[in-house]
């Protein structure tokens, strides 16, 4: 097991050494730098032509930036590395690091409780479906899963809002909490009332999840069922819930762990989106307000923070699969 | 699809009444059936897929004729968020007219008192007859053919607005119709490049397989590892915002192709390595095949449905990608005209909760997305007919 995640974990770090070379390469890319940031404000405000070149030309002595650029790369990521330094951003007017601290834990709590709420109701919706194979009920959930996958979630998102802002005069989006509750201790009130600000979100971001999960689950539980060792233990006159519980839920899993890699960025980026929309202060809003003022800083690094966080993800659907699936061999190359 | 049908009921024509292959097992043994008979056959008991077809074939329509469909022009200017006008066959008084009219909305002298915006409001003294066919502005059919004859509008060459007018006042649904040539134009010039990127890098690493494979697959990881959204939003900042709308266009193509190809050349790759392994395609080999033959006439025609169904599916992937860059800014800069573009307005709250209206382009984007979603859900089931 140690010798499995050790080497899933040295090809993670090779992958996330090749996207930090890319976030490097699209923060450079743009034309200006942090010097030219500060000479333009300085002109802005007031102060002379030389005084303000003066003044970024030692702002780009400070931060390296007349250094060649392998030796900036070094660096920005020895910073990343050693001092969690991801650099300042121009926009929040504070270091990176605090904008994506204070916004990628709620992004991530959303995602996950998004994805939890999709894996339990997709899959006990996909046992309903390929249990009731063509009755009313597999058509319906049919329908709701090819729905669910084909509705564009902003579009969604924007339609509930309009429903919720102006329908149902509702103020209840775009924060966390309403402003009595912004500074107080948790109880239930203050959970009740993230969950009235929140559940658009959750709900939108769920419902694309749940459906894909209920897709790959009805599948593959009409195939399990279909196998011998279902159709035996039906002839050992065992009752049919243990039949489809214990015999063929248990290996109609697997593939939908193993689909985990798709289905985590998928719900990931349906919360980001949905986010926009509803300009709820988490990760996507962050990412959409720093490229319009071109803010790089910001926007590359929630990229680099955000594949990191994926990469994770995957190494932790895998050794679930593996200790799911006696089958599959630990340390054997899966590539 | 044309392609797809046409030979398929050319063939099934001359024995209308003889009963479909019940058994998928036993359409390979009736004989003389070409693959494309069995396809079209399974594909025509799909609801879902046949409404997806008649809904794509409609778009395509659309969009080639736009011109033709839109009823005033795209790039006119009107009465700002003016409202939608209703067509009725009865007049304010009551009294009843054969041909169905409108009301056109103006601006009057009195200001909201709120607001102090100019109100709106139909203007009862002069209707307008609406007619099929009518003469409005002048456009080019293909280009190059002068017309000026319109689907559907009023009569008289007045400007009405059958879904309301944006904030410039331009008319939404004429804005809708010719806004679906560049939404599917990116979409389609998008997929044609993944699809014949990701299929030809999917095949060669398929069937070369070794160390080759073994790179690429590398690489493909390395594509799919990043998060996707996040990643357009990046290098859509990398566009100068100065440049030229062509050269922007060019460029979120650019950005979209390089990063949906990986997908369709993992699945590629894993159909072929399945394929390798047939006995056809090793009496091939044991005969002296050269590889491009093999590629070309024993693997490609095996791995094509798969790719035809990956296409349809993949397309409404971009159209909504476009409309969502576009919602927030980043996808098509004016003069040219897409659904994203139009959606830009609808970020604003105020916007949206004081002039609805604004929000149909979104029924053009989810009738996209249904119709390819739907047709390629048809396909799927049928291109395995055996």
């Amino acid at each position: 097991m140690v010798r499995f995640l050790s080497q899933r974990i040295a090809a993670a770090l090779v992958v996330l050494f090749f996207l930090s070379l890319v976030t490097f390469a699209i923060i450079h890319a743009r034309p200006g730098d942090y010097g030219d940031f500060v000479y333009s404000s300085l002109v802005a405000r007031g102060s002379s032509v030389v005084e303000a070149t003066r003044v970024a030309d030692a702002a780009r002595k400070e931060y390296g930036l007349d250094d060649p650029l392998p030796a900036q790369y070094l660096n920005w990521i020895t910073g990343i590395v050693t001092r969690g330094d991801f650099g300042h951003s121009f926009f929040f007017n504070r270091p990176v690091g605090d904008v994506v601290g204070e916004r990628l834990p709620r992004t991530i709590m959303l995602a996950l409780t998004c994805h939890i709420l999709a894996s339990l109701f997709g899959i006990s919706l996909g046992i309903i479906a390929a249990t009731r194979q063509y009755s009313w009920a597999d058509t319906l959930l049919s329908f709701m899963s090819f729905m669910g996958l084909t509705i564009p979630r902003f579009l969604l998102a924007i339609i509930i809002l309009y429903i919720l802002a102006f329908r149902l005069n509702s103020q209840n989006f775009g924060t966390f909490f309403s402003a009595q509750f912004s500074g107080a201790p948790w109880s239930w009130d203050k959970f009740v009332d993230l969950v009235q600000h929140v559940w658009p979100v959750v709900f939108i971001a769920t419902f694309g999840g749940l459906a894909f999960n209920m897709r790959v689950m009805r599948a593959n539980l009409l195939d399990t069922l279909n196998a011998q060792y279902v159709e035996t233990a039906r002839a050992k006159g065992l009752p049919e819930g243990a039949v489809i519980l214990k015999h063929a839920v248990p290996n109609a899993l697997h593939p939908l762990i193993a689909y985990q890699g798709v289905v985590l960025p998928y719900m990931l980026t349906g919360e980001i989106e949905v986010a926009i929309v509803f300009s709820l202060a988490t990760v996507g809003p962050a990412i959409v307000q720093s490229m319009g003022v071109g803010d790089v800083y910001v926007t590359s690094t929630f990229l680099l923070v955000l594949a990191g966080t994926l990469l994770v993800g995957n190494i932790i659907a895998d050794v679930l699969l593996s200790v799911l699936d006696p089958r599959i061999r630990i340390g054997g190359s899966r590539e | 699809m044309t392609d797809l049908r046409v030979p398929a009921e050319r063939t099934v024509a001359p024995a209308p009444g003889r009963e479909p292959a019940p058994e998928p097992a036993t359409g390979r043994l009736a004989g003389g059936e070409s693959y494309r008979v069995l396809v079209w056959r399974r594909f025509r008991r799909s609801v879902s897929g046949m409404v997806g077809l008649v809904l794509v074939a409609a778009l395509l329509i659309m969009a080639i004729f736009a011109d033709f469909w839109a009823p005033v022009d795209p790039k006119a200017s009107d009465v700002g968020f003016s409202p939608p006008v209703k067509v009725s066959f009865f007049a304010a008084d009551g009294s009843f007219s054969p041909v169905p009219f409108v009301y056109p909305i103006i601006e009057s002298e009195e200001l909201d008192p709120v607001t102090f915006q100019p109100l709106t409001g139909p203007d009862y003294d002069s209707p307008l007859d609406v007619g099929l066919f009518v003469k409005g502005y002048p456009y080019e059919l293909f280009g190059v053919i002068p017309a000026d004859i319109h689907f559907f509008a009023a009569r008289g060459n007045q400007p009405v607005h059958f879904l309301g007018t944006d904030k410039l006042g331009r008319d939404l649904l004429s804005r809708g119709i010719i806004g679906s040539r560049i939404s599917l134009m990116i979409a389609l010039i998008v997929v044609t490049i993944t699809t014949v990127v990701g299929t030809s890098v999917g095949i060669t690493s398929g069937y070369l397989g070794g160390r080759f494979d073994a790179w690429v697959q590398r690489f493909v990881d390395f594509v799919l590892a990043f998060p996707q959204l996040p990643l357009y939003l990046a290098l859509t900042t990398l566009i100068p915002i100065t440049a030229p709308s062509n050269v922007f266009i060019a460029f979120v193509i650019a950005v979209l192709a390089a990063l949906l190809w990986a997908q369709l050349s993992r699945e590629v790759r894993g159909k072929t390595l399945a394929l390798a392994r047939i006995e056809y395609v090793r009496a091939a080999m044991a005969v002296g095949a050269g590889d491009g033959r093999i590629i070309f006439r024993h693997v490609l025609p095996n791995v094509i449905s798969h790719v035809i169904v990956a296409v349809t599916i993949a397309i409404p992937t971009v159209v909504l990608l476009e409309s969502f860059l576009g919602f927030l800014g980043f996808a098509v800069k004016p003069p040219l005209i897409s659904w994203g573009l139009m959606l830009q307005d609808t970020g604003t709250f105020s916007v949206i909760g004081s002039y609805p209206w604004i929000l149909s382009p979104v029924v053009f984007v989810l009738i996209t997305v249904f119709a390819f979603n739907a047709l390629g859900d048809g396909l799927r089931d049928a291109v395995d007919p055996y």
